[in-house]
């Protein structure tokens, strides 16, 4: 083990002191996503020339987390869609309608982990049932685990992790103007979580 | 564009061999209804999965259900179930779309049901007239209305809505081209129910779930549905000297409202839609 390894396995189990000493190990801990420092971007074909970005502005979440024990952890995630944004209002109108995400009928999109699987050390996989459109899919993410520690602001703990996936948009009912824009969506989610004290 | 003309392609070559094969006028009936599914399967790239899950699914199944109701009102001959079929499926239809604001909005629901129904038995007053040319004149106000209600459905932000009207829209002309000499067609209780109740669907969608369109702009063009009885002087003068002019005219009368109310979409909601 290296030692900038050794070093960070102590901040965290120092970070989670309290919670671990009553256990007598490390404990699946709680966190709520926190949207200030998290975000969902898309990535969506034009075309052929460009990819158009995409971003959430507005969800919310919660995992329980045990970097002893990734394999128990939980996962669950909402997106306001209505608060998708594409940086053009026309747009961004558009496709809260009925061709694509539907906010009306449907003003949720949903995603519950329901399993973890570890491949390394900051490497995994979550897999879990993405709901979008009323329609419900499963989907794997490739996390990475970036951290877990103490916030030095306010001392809460923290945990981070950075996640990737491809979704094929029509899979969800949202087959308009394919394949003038593409099928394939990429997904990007950058996550902090702070737990629960 | 290329499926809208696929639609239009396809009818044409259907109602061509329908025609050269004297088939009975009542066999038209299915085919608007047809006309609309292949622009519906051509739009969406798929059939809808069932049950349906949202309301273009939804609008699938409310054609289909239609299309299937309204033959049997033909097959069995019965007026009175044709027009309970004309004022429930639209209320119906208008209901099952918009579930979701049922109780937040009813007042939005019962006016596109009205409205529904409405176009409906104007559709189906024109189809009761004497005349020849009497089950031309729907299919080609159907035409027109769906040709002007795309644009308006793509300002309005829904750019398949745009594909799927003109595709019926060419779907039907390219029916009524075989009938503009000698018609022998026929605008049943399927072509109503299923066809022009499937395009009803489809502003139910665009009105109530988008709910982006003008509907300033959607009252303009429903006076295409009043078009052969403001202008009924006109139409039968023309119609007993040359029923094939007499369709074109109308048709042309029909576009007057069409392409006002396309007008009033622009103007009022201008034309920047990222493509």
């Amino acid at each position: 083990m290296n030692y900038k390894l050794k070093t960070a396995l102590l901040a965290a189990a120092l970070g989670s002191a309290p919670i671990g000493l009553q256990a007598g190990r490390a404990q699946p801990i709680t966190f709520d996503i926190d949207p200030v420092h998290s975000g969902i971007v898309f990535f969506i074909n034009h075309l052929g020339f460009s990819n158009v970005i995409g971003v959430a502005r507005e969800f919310s979440g919660e995992f329980t987390f045990d970097k002893d024990a990734p394999e128990a952890s939980k996962l669950q995630a909402k997106v306001k869609v209505s608060s998708i944004s594409t940086n053009n209002a026309q747009r961004d109108g558009d496709i809260q309608g009925a061709d694509w995400f539907n906010a009306t009928e449907f003003p949720e999109i949903t995603f519950v982990g329901t399993k973890f699987t570890k491949s390394s050390d900051k490497q995994g996989l979550i897999t879990g049932d993405l709901t979008i459109a009323g329609v419900t899919k499963p989907v794997t993410l490739d996390v990475t685990f970036n951290g877990q520690g103490k916030n030095p602001w306010d001392g809460s703990l923290e945990a981070g992790f950075s996640a990737t996936t491809k979704v094929k948009r029509s899979d969800f009912g949202m087959t308009a103007n394919i394949p003038m824009i593409g099928d394939e969506v990429t997904l990007r989610i950058e996550t902090e979580g702070r737990g629960r004290t | 564009m290329l499926a809208t003309a696929i639609c239009g392609l396809a009818l044409f070559g259907v109602t061509a061999l329908m025609r050269w094969l004297r088939v009975d006028r009542r066999s038209y009936d299915p085919l608007i209804p047809l006309g609309f599914f292949l622009s519906y399967w051509l739009t969406y790239n798929r059939l809808p999965s069932f049950p349906p899950v949202g309301a273009v699914n939804k609008v699938f199944y409310i054609a289909a259900v239609g299309f299937v109701l309204g033959l049997v009102a033909g097959w069995i001959g019965s007026r009175t179930l044709g027009l309970l079929l004309l004022a429930a499926v639209p209320l119906a239809s208008a209901g099952y779309i918009g579930d979701k604001i049922v109780l937040t909005q009813p007042f939005d629901l019962v006016v596109a049901a009205v409205a529904g129904a409405a176009v409906l038995y104007a559709l189906h007053r024109e189809a009761q007239f004497p005349d020849e040319g009497s089950n031309l004149r729907p299919a080609v106000m159907l035409a027109v209305a769906s040709a002007g209600f795309a644009p308006i459905a793509f300002i309005g932000a829904s750019s398949s809505s745009l594909q799927l009207s003109l595709g019926l829209a060419f779907a039907i002309g390219g029916v009524v081209f075989w009938h503009l000499v000698r018609p022998n067609y026929r605008f049943g209780w399927g072509s109503l129910i299923g066809g022009a109740g499937g395009m009803i669907a489809v502003a139910q969608t665009v009105a109530l779930i988008t709910r982006k369109i003008d509907l300033f702009a959607l009252a303009v063009l429903s006076l295409v549905f009043v078009v052969p009885t403001a202008c009924r002087g006109i139409v039968d003068r023309l119609g007993k000297s040359n029923q094939a002019v007499a369709t074109l005219v109308l048709a042309g009368l029909c576009l007057v409202p069409a392409v006002a109310a396309v007008a009033v979409a622009l103007a009022r909601n201008g034309f920047d839609l990222p493509m």
